[in-house]
């Protein structure tokens, strides 16, 4: 399916990738270890992003052009390799879709709709997912870029209309923790900025591959701001002790907001908002499941058995799989692991082995890389 | 397509049956504008005032007749909060909502015993909003919400209101809601201040004949302020000292203070308006035994609105003359503010996070003892007060009087 | 009068090499200069070759050889069949020129007849199926004892309706013609207002019974390939019995079936589909039908109506974001009440909130019962609307509107919100110009309610999100629809949300209509500063 995705759609894809679940836990999870100065860790980890970013980028843009992913990988690595690896990418892809989904609803569930279902609106969401993921990446790609453009000045009003309850001081004393506890504060963030790797499947359908690297680092920075700016109002307005407590800190933020007397508990707008970007981020990875899977077992386009099959399992997973879904740290915990090792050295190690499988392949004589 | 179809058609008739899920009709709710918190001993009890919409609004509705007045009480009781809130269930046909709640009275009781587990409720739970005002009442708070007001219909709206209003022109209680009094109780110095409400009069007017008059026979009023200490109810401040500590807090912004002649002496005053205050604190800590040092430095604007002293404002030396003594007034309400809270040994006054913020590291090793420290403290402060603005007269009538007495005799 | 381009044998060269003929030629762009200046030759057969090379063929561009033998006549009439009055140039320009040409018969007895034929478009046949074809479309047929040859002259009359006021899309300043059933007037009142040879006509004969012609136009030189091919493509593979009305080209040839959104334009306006020709869509005539259909077509443009190029940039730009505001509302008002009164009452200030609870006292219904109901009655009433005689009609409609309306809720089946809530989005309904939309637009809300009934605003962000990722990926013959929305086109966005003022759009929507960007010089009345230059700048 040949289809053109610009070096902007790329980065708002890698923002949509990564925002959308980053916000629902970010100032807990952040500020849990350095408080105030939760801001320096985001920073420090922006530019680890901002190198994974750039590393990723150029491996992704060795690609060429209409060449999926895992093609690409099976002329450089072998057969068999590339297989494997797109079987494992595909399971990772399933997986984090189930994790972020299961995170989703319970936010959903806690926040709005508390009697329904979880089972139903799992249900719900994973029929829009497939219809998402049936499209193709290029819808997503140009509804990534409005969410993009309509997210900022999104965030300004919610920071402007918050001006008046922010006590600039709270963000002192800065620097009070260690760089040890800064740098170890940045690491669930790393997490997050690593899922940048999905640059990867994207650049085959760019119109430039080349440009690969450009729109994954800019993604990556456009996002941290924005993580940065949303750390910093939770911070100014709620003061940094309160905040641990809270789970979810950026819902009781907008819900401050108050215009005069009848502009109130406007959480939700902002809740419906945030939803339609996390219905992308999960469509992203069903598609990108859907994708590998269908590149490694070299099905047809034809996508409705393969699909539907995928969905179901998707929900009857994120359904079933979480008995005890309280255990906060150890899910963070795991799921910072999980990205980091999917997302950062896997496709080290793809690359290293292509390069050295290449290197041998010349060597043995002739056959191109 | 057959599957579809079927899918299709139970979507749809899921989407006719009532009750689905989360659904709640308009009429099935039951809005709440003000609560309040008691204990009894072990006991918890929860007061709500209601709301009878076809009494407040506009709105023509079918139902004629019936309730007349806009709100209705009850309370209910249990272990805990929430299951006192539950336990409304066995009463009240309607859901309780407590989203549009506006006010929440606490009860002194419950004040000495300790807030935490009422700020876990609201903090915990989706529905309540952390928006909401918070009060404190000697004695009962079900009795403020019975009360009625003239001028509002909806009463927690009221009290509200007249928190807002105070706040933004006479500063002298501040305004508190929930999310501030958790902010200030899990701060470095874990006080927190909760301003007073009660009844100030003759019985309260809880029915329609009593509503029927021009004057009532008593009114909701706030009062002094309270003080908690780690959450629990330790003191309390009157309103020209809470005037002070808000100075010192930097929550004044417009009030009006009345303050003596100066050298003229006897008992006349003028009276003049802030407009506008801004609070800079600066500790400063030498080491070993002595005292912190808190340096204040207040900046003020103000007109005058009022005066009965001889003066004859074209003279430069006079405005100076009454802002020097307008200096004195508000430096004498910060230090009798302050006092008392040293007394109290309770840190309202956000001190400790300045000391953290600017010190971190001797704060740790005072953050232990910092009541103490606190009580210790000496204030060093310094008012600068501007007269922007004289009226429209610049002679005072007082003056103009005897001057046209001389001039006759 | 009648043309068939692709079954003329003798005055027309086959359907391919036209086609082919076409297709080099426009890829050259606009002939403004060369050829325009150039002077006639001495050669009629270099003139004719060249004429017909500038107007590549167009179906009604009638040529007459007379005199002189076949292929190397003497004397040549040419006209554009729709834009002449054929009586006139058979009585006032033929017969002269048949007489002119009588003494310098050569050939033989069929030859000769011909010549005496003052009739302009004159065709020659000599199969039955040619014969039947032209008897049914008015032509009068001409046959000689001995020979297998006829000649088929066109004098097609009869009754025809006059050229009226558009029923549908009426503007309050602008031209007030409408394209008629009668494809020959249509192709008239269109050759009237875009006079440049560059506006090619194709001919199409669709439809097994009904032998309907079908026209494309389109300016060579600022359409694209692509769209031009898909939509000539398409029409020669549509197979059917009849074709009664252009709305059943439109079903057959659309990108996608499974869609509420319209993927063709339709107007009864020759004026909007001359502007549309202009910036590079295909007009497509069906005879019989007055309405004509525009191809490709974006999301976009079925919320510019024609009336805003005639009236001032401001007050059109402020009604254009009306409309969409009104789409919008069309759309989703419905389940927004219903999700916000049922699920998320929190975000109501307390004020509205009380009234409207008060409002719901002693109403039987839930609101998506109460809602649906509204919709369904308004629905109904509309409906009766049209079917009612003209006279009657709207007064029904206010009737059935205030007075039911009214009536229900002070019976207390529904709350005065509701109906308040009902009429405007029915009215918002009313606001987009064009009628497909604005149908697509009902369908979708009884979907949204439905959702809104059950999850709430959550429903309604899932619906609209399918809705989006659908939208965002139709396509109309090549073009994707949601553009420049979608694939962000910064330049195509001055006619998208306002209206910029004539002089300050110089380009046309780029990239996915058309090649020739400028579409005008520096107009400004105003004079420039003498020492800026303004206007010379192509984007």
């Amino acid at each position: 399916m040949t289809q053109n995705v610009t070096k902007l759609q790329c980065a708002a894809l890698v923002m949509t990738t990564i925002l959308p679940t980053a916000v629902l836990i970010l100032p807990k999870t952040v500020m849990n270890s350095v408080a105030q100065d939760a801001w320096i860790s985001l920073l420090v980890s922006t530019l680890g992003g901002v190198i994974v970013a750039f590393a990723l980028g150029r491996f992704a843009a060795r690609s060429k052009g209409g060449v999926p992913f895992q093609k690409g990988l099976s002329e450089s690595t072998g057969r068999v390799l590339a297989a494997l690896a797109g079987l494992a990418l595909a399971a990772y892809y399933f997986s984090i879709a189930s994790i972020a989904l299961h995170e989703f609803i319970t936010f959903i569930s806690a926040e709005m709709l508390e009697y329904t279902p979880k089972i139903v609106l799992k249900g719900a969401t994973v029929l829009v997912l497939m219809y998402i993921a049936a499209r193709g990446i290029e819808p997503i790609a140009r509804i990534s870029v409005l969410l993009m453009l309509t997210s900022i000045p999104l965030l300004a009003l919610s920071v402007l209309l918050t001006l008046s309850k922010m006590t600039w001081r709270q963000i002192e004393p800065v620097g009070e923790h260690s760089w040890t506890s800064i740098a170890l504060g940045g690491v669930t963030p790393l997490g997050w900025f690593s899922e940048v790797a999905i640059v990867l499947l994207i650049a085959p359908y760019m119109t430039r591959p080349k440009e690969a690297a450009k729109g994954a680092v800019w993604g990556v920075l456009l996002t941290g701001a924005e993580l940065i700016v949303m750390v910093l109002q939770s911070l100014f307005v709620f003061g940094p002790n309160l905040v641990r407590s809270m789970e979810y800190s950026m819902v009781d933020l907008v819900g401050l907001i108050e215009v005069g007397n009848f502009v109130e508990r406007v959480e939700v707008f902002f809740i419906t908002f945030w939803m339609s970007t996390v219905f992308l981020k999960l469509g992203i990875f069903l598609f990108g499941a859907i994708h590998l899977l269908e590149t490694t077992l070299k099905m047809p386009f034809n996508r409705s058995p393969l699909l539907l099959g995928v969905g179901l399992l998707l929900w009857a997973d994120t359904s079933y799989n979480w008995p005890h879904d309280m255990n906060q740290d150890l899910t963070t915990g795991i799921t910072t692991a999980m990205l980091l090792v999917c997302n950062l050295l896997f496709p080290l190690a793809l690359a290293v082995l292509g390069r050295l499988m290449g290197a041998s392949k010349q060597a043995e004589g002739g056959a191109d890389a | 397509m057959r599957k579809w179809g079927k899918l299709l058609t139970a979507l749809l008739l899921l989407g006719l049956t009532t009750g689905c899920w989360d659904r709640i009709e308009l009429n099935e709710l039951s809005i709440t504008s003000a609560t309040a918190v008691d204990r009894q001993g072990d006991r918890w009890i929860v007061s709500y005032q209601v709301l009878i919409p076809s009494v407040v609004s506009g709105a023509l509705g079918p139902m004629k007749g019936g309730a007349k007045l806009p709100i209705t009480v009850y309370s209910t009781e249990g272990p805990t909060i929430r299951e006192a809130i539950y336990q409304s269930a066995l009463e009240s046909p309607r859901t309780l909502f407590f989203s549009h709640n506006r006010v929440m009275i606490v009860g002194e009781e419950l004040a000495k015993n300790g807030l935490d587990e009422l700020i876990d409720v609201y903090l915990r739970n989706s529905d309540s909003r952390e928006t909401v005002a918070v009060l404190i009442t000697k004695g009962e708070g079900r009795k403020i919400l019975e009360q009625l007001l003239q001028i509002q219909i909806i009463p927690g709206d009221g009290i509200r209101e007249t928190m807002r209003t105070e706040r933004k022109n006479f500063s002298v209680l501040p305004y508190v809601n929930m999310y501030k009094l958790a902010m200030e109780l899990t701060s470095e110095a874990k006080n927190a201040v909760i301003p007073e409400i009660f009844i100030s009069g003759g019985e309260p007017v809880t029915s329609s004949d009593q509503m029927n008059k021009t004057t009532m026979s008593s009114k909701l009023k706030l009062g002094r302020l309270a003080v908690l200490k780690e959450g629990k109810l330790n003191g309390w401040l009157k309103a020209e000292q809470s005037l002070g500590a808000n100075f010192l807090r930097g929550e004044v912004k417009r009030t009006v203070i009345s303050t003596g002649c100066g050298d003229e002496g006897g008992s006349n005053q003028s009276a003049i308006k802030i407009l506008n205050s801004k609070t800079k604190v600066k500790p400063v800590i030498r080491g070993g035994d002595e005292p912190i040092r808190m340096i204040v430095n207040v900046k003020a604007e103000g007109t005058l609105l009022e005066t009965r002293c001889k003066i004859d404002l074209d003279k430069p030396e006079v405005i100076s003359k009454l802002e020097k003594q307008m200096e004195g007034e508000i430096l004498g309400l910060i230090r009798d503010g302050f006092k008392e809270t040293q007394k109290l040994k309770a840190d309202i006054v956000g001190f400790a996070d300045h000391v953290h913020r600017k010190y971190p590291k001797r704060w740790h090793e005072m953050k232990s003892d910092w009541p103490e420290e606190y009580s210790r403290i000496k204030l060093e402060a310094h008012v600068d007060f501007t007269l922007k603005r004289l009226g429209l007269t610049s002679k005072s009538f007082t003056k103009m009087f005897e001057q046209v007495e001389d001039e006759k005799k | 009068m009648r043309w068939f381009g692709h079954m003329l044998p003798f005055f027309r060269r086959s359907g391919r090499a036209k086609r082919q003929d076409s297709e080099s030629g426009s890829r050259q762009g606009p002939r403004d200069s060369e050829d325009l200046t150039a002077s006639l030759s001495r050669s009629l057969k270099k003139n004719l070759s060249r004429i017909r090379s500038l107007f590549g063929d167009s179906a009604d561009l009638t040529v007459r050889e007379l005199g002189g033998r076949p292929g190397d006549s003497e004397v040549s009439v040419l006209y554009l069949e729709s834009i002449v009055d054929s009586d006139f140039v058979n009585r006032y320009v033929m017969t002269p020129l048949v007489e002119w040409t009588v003494g310098r018969l050569h050939g033989d007895r069929i030859s000769r007849l011909r010549e005496t034929l003052p009739v302009g478009r004159l065709v020659e046949m000599d199969k039955m199926g040619d014969l039947l074809t032209h008897i049914l479309n008015g032509y009068t047929i001409v046959l000689v004892d001995g020979t297998p040859v006829g000649f088929a002259a066109s004098t097609t009359g009869g009754e025809r309706r006059s050229v009226e006021e558009p029923s549908s899309q009426t503007v309050t300043r602008g031209p007030k013609e409408s394209f008629t059933e009668s494809i020959l007037t249509n192709m008239t009142l269109l050759r009237r207002r875009i006079k440049t040879p560059d506006l090619r006509v194709e001919s199409f004969t669709i439809g097994r019974q009904t032998r309907t012609f079908v026209n494309i136009l389109y300016i060579d030189g600022i359409v694209l390939e692509k769209p031009l091919m898909e939509v000539r493509d398409r029409l020669s593979r549509i197979d059917v019995d009849s074709i009664l009305d252009s709305g059943y080209v439109e079903e057959y040839i659309q990108d996608e079936l499974w869609t509420p959104f319209p993927l063709m334009q339709n107007s009864e306006r020759p004026d909007a589909v001359a502007a549309g020709l202009l910036e590079g869509q295909i007009a497509i005539v069906v005879d019989g039908s007055p309405f004509v259909l525009l191809a490709p077509t974006t999301f976009v443009k079925f919320f510019q109506s024609s009336e805003d190029y005639y009236q001032r940039y401001d007050i059109a730009s402020f009604l254009r974001i009306i409309r969409y505001i009104s789409f919008l509302v069309s759309i989703l008002l419905p389940s927004l009440y219903i999700a916000v009164t049922t699920f998320h009452q929190e975000m109501l200030p307390t004020p509205l909130l009380i009234s409207l609870a008060s409002q719901r006292e002693g109403i039987p219904f839930p609101a998506l019962v109460e809602a649906l109901l509204m919709e369904l009655t308004f629905e109904v009433l509309r409906e009766a609307g049209v079917r009612m005689p003209r006279v009657v009609g709207s007064a029904i409609s206010i009737v059935g509107a205030l007075v039911l309306g009214q009536a229900a809720v002070q019976a207390g089946l529904v709350s005065a919100a509701m109906i308040i809530v009902v009429s405007f989005t029915a009215i918002a309904n009313f606001v987009i110009p064009s009628t497909n939309m604005s149908s697509g637009a009902r369908l979708i809300r009884f979907v949204l309610m439905l959702l809104a009934g059950t999850l709430g605003l959550f429903g309604i962000m899932s619906g609209l999100m399918v809705l989006l990722i659908h939208l965002v990926s139709l396509k109309s013959f090549g073009v994707p629809y949601m553009t420049p929305l979608a694939p962000i086109v910064w330049g195509n966005m001055k006619d998208v949300w306002v209206r910029v003022p004539w002089p300050l759009m110089k380009t046309r929507p780029t990239a996915h209509f058309q090649r020739n960007k400028i579409r005008q010089g520096n107009s400004f009345a105003v004079p420039s500063k003498p020492d800026r230059k303004k206007g010379e700048k192509s984007p």
